[in-house]
């Protein structure tokens, strides 16, 4: 199925990442490569272009402290305002980027052909090695998540003094969920919401051990030390889990104990 | 015999609904009690009932071993979710099975419910008779769970609260006596097969048949609908009309039931 101009160009942008970061830089390097007769002349897509293909409301100062003058209206459709990068070039990439990486974590488990614990393990580790070539811009790329995307006007969400936590968590569960579902989990009711809090818990975590400041380390072995904790986290978990599943069985016990003597008593 | 009639009446009267080609057979699965599979559990943790020749739900259970091979039907019917859906359509889908999940969820607390109260009771017979309808629910809990793993459907948040409040009201009207019980009964499943009924039109409405699971869904669910309309009628049959202030209890329960349906299809 032939994809949009848009999604081929995240799709040309992602290698150019490690590179050029997570910024609209990307995808105008990425936009000399898109097909005939989409490619552009050199230096590659405008950032206006740009901004028109991945819309983003202006920064936040532009807008909601006071209505914009003739001056400043007449200086935005010209694309000489002063106002700073957009974000929505840069969201989109790392949106298709973390995209990617569930892909990229879906087709391991899938080419190992494990599933159980064996393929969450296999899923997790692999999309923690997936940071690794971005390491150095991974802070910037998640930041960029809780960029507002819409105007306070269209979203009481972005009047929050801080950034929104909900793309974070979205991301977060949305790797457990294809974790999960790949690798064979059929759990149902709260199970369902439980194993996924599991797994989402299990991979955020190390995400920050991942983000943490380590000068010492290089990126492999930051890497490696949250392989480490990946493999603690999922055994403690476990061992969590069968403790409760344990301590179910033993209140139930109890309770068809005491259904027993109540019978025997003639109640 | 008045009672029968109008259970009657209004039974066609609900069935009249769809469409007129559904009207011409029905696809309940009255009969001998269902032979239960020696292993596994529902969400509902119920047993999961063998296979029955010649009805749609069959294709998401176990078969008997001394059966004749069940009618082969494609993989991609039982074991994928269409993609080319428009989100209208996806959000229909989801919202169809997660209600009905959460519903027949309820439904077998309910009985679980008036089942714990009347099994301590004299009499044996209306234990049985809510025995045979709980286990015909169990067939429909256990398809249930396989559809919403089938088509990746997030199931109901409020898994548990519909696990006590379907307990509760079961045993809650049981407690009150057989006709009380009854007029849940009653209420419960003419609400649940005129939400089947809605389900099914909606599926001949908005969706595509090129995808062999949507039209094995609309058999599942006419299956259902018709299941549940035996038990209305025999609810009737067991006096549920009789019970004081019988219009007042069954408009609170419908009441309650419509108002759950809603939160069940979104949360």
């Amino acid at each position: 199925m032939a994809s949009s101009v848009p999604q081929q160009l995240l799709r040309l942008a992602l290698p150019l990442i490690p590179k050029s970061g997570f910024t609209a830089h990307s995808l105008q390097l990425a936009s000399l490569s898109l097909p005939a007769p989409h490619t552009p002349p050199a230096p590659g897509y405008t950032t206006h272009t740009l901004n028109g293909l991945f819309p983003s409301p202006p920064p936040l100062p532009y807008t909601s402290t006071h209505s914009l003058s003739r001056e400043e209206l007449k200086a935005d459709a010209q694309g000489s305002s002063l106002e700073t990068e957009r974000v929505g070039p840069a969201m989109a990439l790392v949106q298709e980027w973390l995209a990617e990486g569930r892909r990229d974590m879906v087709g391991r488990i899938r080419e190992v052909g494990v599933r159980g614990e064996a393929g969450v393990r296999e899923g997790l580790r692999q999309r923690v090695r997936y940071n690794e070539p971005v390491l150095g811009q991974l802070v910037q790329a998640l930041a960029l998540l809780g960029a507002p995307t819409t105007t306070a006007l269209s979203s009481p969400s972005a009047l929050l003094p801080f950034p929104s936590p909900a793309p974070h968590l979205s991301h977060v569960a949305r790797i457990a969920h294809d974790l999960a579902k790949v690798s064979g989990d059929e759990s149902q009711g709260a199970d369902w919401y439980l194993s996924r809090a599991r797994l989402g818990t299990i991979y955020g975590l190390a995400e920050l051990h991942l983000l943490s400041p380590s000068n010492a380390l290089t990126p492999s072995e930051r890497v490696e030390s949250t392989l480490e904790l990946v493999d603690t986290l999922l055994e403690r978990s476990r061992s969590m889990q069968k403790s409760v599943e344990g301590a179910g069985a033993f209140a139930e016990w109890v309770g068809k104990s005491w259904m027993g003597m109540g019978r025997s008593l003639g109640l | 015999m008045a009672m029968r009639s109008f259970a009657s009446t209004s039974t066609l009267l609900l069935r009249a609904r769809p469409c007129t080609f559904t009207l011409l057979c029905r696809h309940h699965s009255s009969g001998p009690p269902p032979i239960f599979a020696p292993s596994g559990s529902t969400s509902a943790h119920t047993e999961i009932p063998y296979a029955e020749p010649n009805l749609a739900s069959s294709a998401y259970l176990p078969p008997q071993p001394s059966a004749p091979p069940p009618e082969q039907l494609s993989p991609e019917a039982t074991q994928s979710t269409p993609l080319d859906l428009t989100p209208e359509q996806r959000r229909l889908l989801e919202e169809i099975i997660r209600v009905d999940q959460a519903g027949e969820l309820g439904a077998n607390l309910i009985y679980q419910g008036q089942h714990a109260v009347f099994a301590r009771g004299k009499d044996k017979k209306l234990a049985d008779i809510v025995q045979h309808m709980w286990d015909g629910e169990k067939k429909h809990i256990a398809v249930f769970d396989k559809l919403i793993t089938q088509h990746d459907v997030r199931p109901t948040a409020l898994y548990p609260l519909w696990k006590v409040a379907g307990f509760a009201l079961g045993a809650g009207t049981a407690l009150l006596g057989k006709r009380a019980a009854m007029a849940c009964t009653e209420a419960v499943e003419t609400v649940i097969g005129e939400h089947y009924n809605s389900q099914v039109e909606a599926l001949l409405r908005t969706f595509p048949t090129n995808h062999p699971s949507i039209p094995l869904l609309r058999q599942i669910l006419q299956e259902f609908r018709d299941d549940e309309l035996e038990h209305l009628d025999t609810a009737v049959e067991n006096e549920s009309q009789m019970t004081p202030h019988h219009a007042l209890l069954s408009a609170l329960i419908a009441a309650g039931c419509r108002g759950a349906i809603g939160v069940s299809e979104r949360v």
